[in-house]
């Protein structure tokens, strides 16, 4: 007996259709794609002709962080370099301290992109873990013959990948707020940190001379 | 820095060596341990791992270090590179010293049971020496594909299991610990220029002093933008040294690792992970990988911290660990020790 020729169709579009859709899933879970259109769409807008220049640093720094802000989930950052004292806070202190550690890393980071604006490099991403809920995606940027590792820690959350850690060559960028944090914390307790972090971004940037907490 | 080489001349080296390169290149390697990067778990079960009791000294000689960066380096640096303008220039330098080391790599991958890199070594030092002009150039590199690596006694004390002991930093080098500063003084014996240079010690001083200027002219930035995002730059540079030198070993240890996962693999069937003694507390991260990776392989969500006790290195692993046998557990105590 031959089988309905329209059920046969109904079958075959229904198949079509979930084919697609689990396509379309696996390259929303994927986080090194995902992970790659972040760096892709930022270094886009760095080397942007029609943003070239130090007039438009400006607006290219805006919509970089912007890219990036999309990308990183800076509460899991924050909560993460605060360690176990997070758990301490109130909420509302843990929503200041995500606002003012979200600020320290735009002054910080987003500045020293600007080096990567004569498009004289290229990123490779060349491995990633996943296990889990957790993955480890790591490129390489290579600048003529110096390579320079940087991973990016994820974890999911919903059908999307999200950054809570950046890692060069070995170093931990939350793992290294975490040790001055929590110095300063056992020292000078919390609120003492608070006021450091809001003195850190007040300062101006590219100061002659960065070294007062020494002298 | 250019080198080029007569078509004819090139040819022939490169046909030469290319055998031989081919069976000496490594594969090529992570430099991050990734595996273990999957371990974080926000920080919630971080411990203090630095072990500074000489904090106050220690903060002394680093703010002696900032002095000399600041006050004599730098300034010196400005003149320096005024002579010495061009950046290329002055990597070349820097590749002559590091170079003029490669005794100090070979031995220390053969101490690590890494043939294949001592060999690379080897080869970079031969290539080098003859064909970038006493190693001012890096023609194994970019001719042959021999990456530059860095392997030093420290490591290789490390790699044994070796802790770290105290945090020290030196006037003059900078961050260190109590194993590295072991290692550094045995790496001193295989530095050929300690044998060259035995009766010209002003000779000698005059190379520290260039390969120093040398470096703060290159690295100097790294160490500006480092004080100044930093709250504490005591803390920080002694956490990025920490950070970085652990990686280090850490990525051999996972290769060896892997070497031998990927030897054992098909051969024997999956038995229960035993619980180990001590609730999985070791002190060879190798082991403790192990461990870890025995509990995945039984769907058990393991993860791995490091931690401390006295400034030797401690690994816990947890997860959904399984009772074992008596006779598992006597066995594993037997692999342990």
């Amino acid at each position: 007996m031959r089988p309905n020729k329209k059920i046969q169709g109904l079958q075959f579009f229904l198949l079509a259709l979930f084919l697609l859709w689990q396509g379309t899933v696996a390259w929303a879970t994927d986080p090194q794609a995902a992970m790659q259109e972040t760096v892709e769409n930022v270094l886009e807008v760095l080397t942007d002709p029609a943003l070239a220049g130090e007039a438009h640093w400006q607006e290219r720094r805006e919509r970089v962080s912007q890219e990036v802000a999309k990308r990183f989930n800076f509460t899991k950052m924050a909560q993460s370099a605060l360690a176990r004292a997070w758990h301490d806070r109130s909420a509302a202190e843990q929503e200041k301290f995500v606002t003012l550690f979200k600020e320290l890393l735009k002054d910080a980071y987003v500045d020293r992109l600007k080096t990567y604006s004569d498009g004289n490099y290229k990123v490779v991403f060349d491995k990633v873990l996943v296990r889990g809920t957790r993955a480890v995606v790591s490129s390489l940027v290579i600048q003529q013959e110096q390579k320079i590792s940087a991973a990016y820690k994820m974890y999911q959350e919903g059908d999307d990948w999200f950054v809570y850690d950046v890692v060069v060559e070995g170093v931990s960028l939350v793992s290294n707020y975490r040790s001055q944090f929590g110095n300063i914390i056992q020292k000078d307790g919390y609120e003492e940190l608070v006021r450091r972090l809001e003195k850190k971004i007040a300062e101006p940037r590219n100061s002659e001379n960065p070294n007062e907490e020494l002298s | 820095m250019e080198i080029s080489f007569t078509p004819p001349l090139r040819q022939g080296l490169w046909l030469l060596l290319v055998a031989l390169t081919s069976l000496l290149a490594p594969p090529s390697a992570a430099a991050v341990d990734l595996e273990a990067l999957l371990d974080d778990d926000f920080g919630e079960n971080e411990e203090q791992l630095v072990f500074d009791p000489l904090e106050p000294v220690n903060r002394v000689f680093f703010r002696f270090n900032d002095r000399l960066y600041f006050w004599v380096l730098k300034p010196v640096g400005k003149v320096y590179t005024a002579v010495l303008a061009d950046e290329d220039v002055r990597g070349a330098i820097s590749a002559a010293f590091h170079n003029i080391l490669a005794p100090v790599r070979v031995v220390n991958n053969l101490l690590q049971g890494k043939i294949r890199q001592s060999g690379t070594e080897v080869a970079r030092f031969a290539i080098n020496t003859v064909l970038g002009a006493g190693g001012l150039g890096d023609p194994a590199a970019v001719e042959f594909g021999l990456a530059k690596a860095d392997e030093d006694l420290g490591q290789t004390l490390g790699f044994y299991g070796l802790g770290e002991g105290i945090y020290l930093c030196w006037p003059f080098l900078g961050p260190s610990t109590a194993r590295d500063t072991l290692g550094m003084a045995g790496d001193y014996f295989l530095n050929p220029l300690n044998y060259i240079l035995v009766n010209e010690p002003q000779t000698q001083a005059g190379l520290t002093a260039l390969k120093v200027e040398n470096t703060a002219t290159l690295k100097g930035k790294e160490y500006e933008s480092l004080v100044r995002e930093a709250f504490d730059p005591y803390i920080s540079a002694r956490d990025i040294y920490y950070q970085y030198r652990r990686n280090l070993i850490t990525v051999t240890v996972a290769a060896e690792h892997q070497d031998k996962g990927s030897k054992g693999e098909g051969g024997r069937p999956q038995e229960p992970c035993p619980e180990f003694y001590g609730k999985g507390l070791f002190h060879n991260l190798l082991k403790a990988r192990q461990y870890q990776q025995c509990l995945n392989n039984m769907g058990a969500k393991a993860s791995l911290h490091r931690t401390q006790n006295m400034g030797r290195a401690l690994y816990r692993v947890t997860g959904d660990t399984r009772p074992a046998s008596e006779e598992q557990v006597a066995m594993v105590m037997d692999v342990e020790e």
